[in-house]
């Protein structure tokens, strides 16, 4: 199997940046500092403080017009923050224009050049940074090898399918071993089981070169399988930013805790707990006897999910949320008693 | 009679005289003529005698009056020829006689004009007006006595590289052959190297070779001497009064505009109405204030506008030398073009 | 059944295009091979006469003499229509680029603007430009106002003010075209060029420049041809001291009464440039073979 190889191409912009090694090393690889973007009235960025380790996979995560496209498209330079600062290696890159940055974009439609063949694609930003002729010819032939499109270097992107113009996107943007590989939305276009196959191929495209991806998606799950770390947004600001697991076990607010996964969200006083809220995720809430339990309801639906079931259940303290394996015989209407281990809540700061 | 002129005016006439005189059912009239060269009221006027009803269509070169009528697809009643047309259209057979002569104010047109070499005993034609090709220049720039045609085929300094010719390789050599005292129409060889030789030698003091804007030019000092038809420069005079008209002692050009019947007009008995209604000397008149040119008419100057009656440039002297220009064979004008291309190279 | 109905569909367009280009080329290349008659117009017997004129004029004494003057004037005439069609690219390029990159409002404007010369009368626009470069016209009144010159600069009648004159004339058969090709191209892959370190000289050159050329062949056919033929122009701005292959067609059709010299000019122009559109078409099919 090929790699990515970490080899430095000879372009200006790699030299005017310092190397990730020679960077201090307290020094993130990228480091956004209190950044800020307006459109005229439209306030998309407020006070962004976020910061993009080496070899990382982090996933911009939220609603739609949360202000993902716009942080990703200053990291690539196509705007430039009205307040802030941007620092790549330790350097303020917020004026520089893209084709100053080490960095790449997969962009959502992918944007091939129709007019190149996809060797042409490929090979485009290695010219651009000066490569040799012979070098770029087999820097293609690699990249090309490595997404899987060995014999496809003479088509013309509009004879590949949804897929392979995915893959020759991410090869054109890997090619000249970028520090930063932006993705936004790349699979939104793909049907389900492509979508699947090349989310795997991207978390291994990505751990082979040890190149640093910034994807945005507002798909949970995808953000949940592929990411080292996830900040999750709203209305320009990120609510949370931490592992997957951390995310998902111990969501600071209600957004976060509603937005990934499902939770029961219940005042903190019904559970005898000082605070706001606090959320209990469903698959931890186990449906008992109502004689020992420590909550009591009427289940008000049943939904059958296969494996699982997902109960509704009336409580004094709201509705409440229940997933439990199998499908036993619950019915509408009768009494249920719903328990949960103490570490299954997590207070929520609103 | 500037191409630019007769374009924007002749929209407005044509949409004045399309909207008057409709209801008579006295029928109708179809006149084929120059841009700007059709008095709007006189063509009221007709209207309101005759109860014919008058419609203009306009062109802007004999030649394109002879493609048209060649064409066949004509339907006008009356046109109007420059004098070496009239030649051409008869022996086409594109006109019809209308045997004017027997027309009742036939003796209204001066004994001079009457049976003209290119029409005799006016079969086909009567004369519409007439006027002379010369040179007109500023006696402001060039303040010498003038009597030659040579001044401005080896000008001096004062109007070097700001005199006009005309556009047309026909007129331009008319005259030229006029200076060199050669006959019209020619093809000796000698004498066409003679003539290009004074062209050559003149194009370096030649702004321009256009016949339009002529007026213009004149009038604004763009040019200061000019090849031009006598109405044309009484118009810049107008606006420039230290202009004036040369009666060079070589003699100069002169042209007569005719009506004339096309063939197959569909309606002979309208267009002889005509015919008949420009020999009065007060309609004749009316046209020659509107146009700017001398009619064959006697009395018609009783009837002109005194301002252009009595301008210089109107009528030649007695006794000054003019030349019709004829039409001329295929060799003359092969031999003129080659002159006129060699010229612009 | 579908092949019948397709031809049918395109009927109308076939018969407008034959109708309106091919008819008024088999005329004039009928009469290139006819005899002139007397007073203009065309008659038998057939004849090269014409094609041999080009090469061979008569002299006055009526013998057969090599001439390169209508050479020469063709080859003017191609030069100066090559530069016009030049100028009108590197304006008209920008032009379309800066329209494209408005927001749609200020499009329609500007596209209106562009068009605006069209509802007027070209011999009365180019006729505008002659009041304003005379030596009593506005740009030397300016000129003289402002102290730059004392007196009149000769700008009129000469191969500037021809060029002038069909650059301005033409320039929107060549926005046009070209801001419909740059309209369509996708901004993001401007920004992907960006992002692939290219720089603007680049991106224009390996991104946009392609992407337009439809477009720009296009309008360098459209300009390139009609001011080929041109003859208000050279007539009114050159003053008529330099023929071009427009006032020459003009001129045998009218005073020269040589209308079959006149067609066979025509015809060997059209050749030309038909000939140009033909390589053109060729070069321009397969637009990804470009970057291969
Ligand atoms: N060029 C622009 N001009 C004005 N407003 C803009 C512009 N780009 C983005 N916005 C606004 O900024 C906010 C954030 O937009 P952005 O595209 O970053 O959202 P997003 O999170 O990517 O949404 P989506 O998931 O729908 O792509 C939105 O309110 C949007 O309307
Ligand atoms: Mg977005």
């Amino acid at each position: 199997m090929t790699t990515v190889s970490a080899r430095p191409a000879p372009q200006a912009a790699r030299s005017y940046l310092k190397a990730p090694g020679a960077a201090a090393s307290t020094e993130p690889l990228v480091a956004i500092r209190g950044v800020s973007m307006s459109f005229g009235p439209v306030k998309a960025l407020i006070d962004i403080n976020l910061d993009i380790e080496n070899h990382e996979f982090l996933t911009l995560l939220g609603p739609s017009g949360c202000g993902k496209t716009t942080l990703l498209r200053l990291l690539g330079g196509f705007e430039h923050p009205t307040a802030g600062e941007i620092r790549l290696n330790g350097q303020d890159v917020a004026p520089l224009p893209p084709q100053q940055r080490p960095i790449n974009t997969v962009f959502q439609n992918y944007a091939l050049f129709p007019h190149m063949t996809v060797a042409g694609n490929v090979g485009f930003g290695l010219e651009m940074s000066g490569w040799r002729k012979p070098d770029i010819a087999g820097r293609v032939e690699q990249m090309l090898a490595m997404v899987r499109l060995a014999d496809y270097g003479n088509r013309r992107p509009d004879q590949l399918s949804g897929g392979q113009q995915q893959r020759v996107a991410l090869a054109r943007a890997l090619a000249p071993s970028p520090q930063l590989l932006l993705l936004d939305e790349p699979l939104s276009a793909l049907d389900q089981k492509l979508r699947k196959e090349m989310q795997i191929e991207l978390k291994r495209l990505q751990k082979e070169s040890g190149i640093s991806f910034v994807l945005v998606t507002h798909d949970q799950e995808e953000a949940l399988t592929m990411s080292d770390r996830i900040a999750v947004m709203s209305a320009g600001r990120i609510l949370q930013l931490g592992a997957p697991a951390e995310i998902y076990d111990r969501p600071v607010n209600r957004f976060v805790a509603g937005f990934i996964g499902e939770a029961n969200i219940l005042p903190a006083a019904a559970l005898g707990r000082s605070g706001g809220s606090v959320a209990v995720r469903p698959e931890r809430v186990s449906v008992v006897e109502p004689g020992a339990a420590r909550h009591r309801g009427t289940v008000a639906s049943i939904q059958y999910l296969g494996s699982d079931t997902l109960l509704e259940v009336d409580t004094p303290a709201g509705m409440q949320r229940a997933r439990v394996r199998g499908s036993a015989g619950y019915e509408v209407g009768g009494t249920v008693g719903l328990d949960w281990p103490g570490d299954a809540e997590v207070e929520l700061q609103d | 009679m500037t191409r630019f002129g007769k374009i924007v005016l002749g929209a407005a006439f044509g949409l004045a005289l399309g909207a008057q005189a409709q209801a008579q059912s006295k029928g109708e009239l179809h006149i084929y003529n120059w841009t700007d060269y059709t008095s709007p009221e006189l063509m009221k006027k007709f209207s309101e005698e005759t109860g014919i009803k008058v419609t203009v269509d306009t062109y802007d070169s004999n030649e394109t009056l002879l493609a048209k009528l060649k064409s066949g697809a004509a339907g006008y009643d009356i046109a109007v020829a420059s004098h070496d047309f009239v030649q051409i259209l008869s022996r086409e057979g594109l006109i019809q006689k209308v045997h004017a002569a027997k027309f009742p104010d036939y003796g209204n047109l001066k004994k001079e004009w009457q049976s003209p070499a290119w029409d005799p005993g006016n079969e086909y034609s009567i004369p519409y007006d007439w006027g002379t090709t010369s040179f007109g220049y500023d006696t402001a720039v060039y303040t010498k006595p003038v009597d030659s045609l040579k001044t401005f085929y080896d000008p001096p300094a004062e109007l070097k590289g700001k005199i006009g010719m005309f556009g047309s390789p026909t007129e331009v050599m008319s005259l030229v052959l006029v200076y060199l005292g050669k006959p019209q129409c020619n093809s000796n060889p000698a004498d066409l190297k003679e003539a290009a030789a004074v062209l050559e030698k003149q194009k370096p003091s030649v702004k321009l070779y256009n016949s339009d804007g002529i007026q213009d030019r004149m009038a604004s000092g763009e040019t200061v001497a000019h090849q031009v038809w006598s109405g044309d420069f009484r118009r810049a005079r107008a606006q420039r009064a230290s202009l004036k008209y040369l009666f060079a002692k070589e003699g100069g050009i002169a042209w007569m505009d005719n009506i004339v019947v096309p063939a197959h007009a569909p309606n002979l008995e309208n267009a002889k109405i005509f015919m008949q209604f420009m020999l009065k000397p007060e309609n004749s008149g009316m046209h020659s204030t509107f146009a700017g040119y001398p009619t064959a008419v006697t009395g018609a100057e009783k009837f002109t506008d005194p301002a252009v009656a009595t301008a210089p440039e109107y009528l030649p002297p007695k006794g000054w030398k003019y030349t019709f220009a004829p039409s001329c064979d295929e060799k003359a004008i092969r031999a003129y073009d080659r002159i006129w291309t060699k010229l612009r190279q | 059944m579908t092949r019948l109905r397709s031809l049918l569909l395109m009927a109308p367009s076939l018969l407008t295009i034959g109708i309106f280009m091919a008819v008024p080329m088999l005329v004039a290349l009928a009469y290139s091979f006819m005899t002139s008659s007397p007073y203009g117009g065309v008659q038998m017997p057939f004849s090269v006469g014409a094609y041999i004129q080009i090469l061979y004029d008569e002299d006055f004494d009526g013998t057969l003499a090599f001439t390169t003057d209508y050479l020469m004037i063709i080859g003017r005439s191609v030069v100066l229509a090559g530069l016009t069609t030049a100028a009108c690219l590197a304006v008209a390029f920008p032009t379309a680029w800066f329209i494209v990159c408005r927001a749609p409002r200020q499009r329609q404007l500007l596209l209106f603007l562009v068009s605006l010369p069209f509802w007027i009368n070209t011999l009365i626009r180019t006729y505008c430009w002659v009041l304003l470069l005379r030596d009593e016209g506005l740009v030397n009144h300016l000129l003289e106002g402002a102290g730059v010159t004392d007196e009149p600069v000769t700008l009129l009648y000469n191969d500037g003010a021809i060029l002038l004159g069909l650059i301005y004339t033409f320039l929107p058969f060549m926005v046009l075209p070209i801001y419909s090709t740059l309209e369509r191209v996708d901004h993001r892959l401007i920004e992907a060029a960006y992002d692939l370190y290219a720089n603007r000289r680049l991106v224009f050159r390996r991104i946009l420049w392609p992407l337009a050329r439809p477009g720009v062949a296009a309008g360098a056919l459209l300009v390139f041809a009609p001011a080929l033929g041109s003859f208000l122009a050279p007539d009114l701005l050159g003053g008529g001291r330099k023929l071009l292959i427009g006032s020459l067609i003009q001129l045998e059709f009218t005073s020269g009464r040589n209308w079959p010299f006149g067609s066979a000019i025509a015809v060997l122009v059209s050749t030309g440039v038909l000939i140009a559109m033909l390589i053109q078409a060729r070069r321009g099919r397969p637009p990804s073979e470009l970057h291969a």
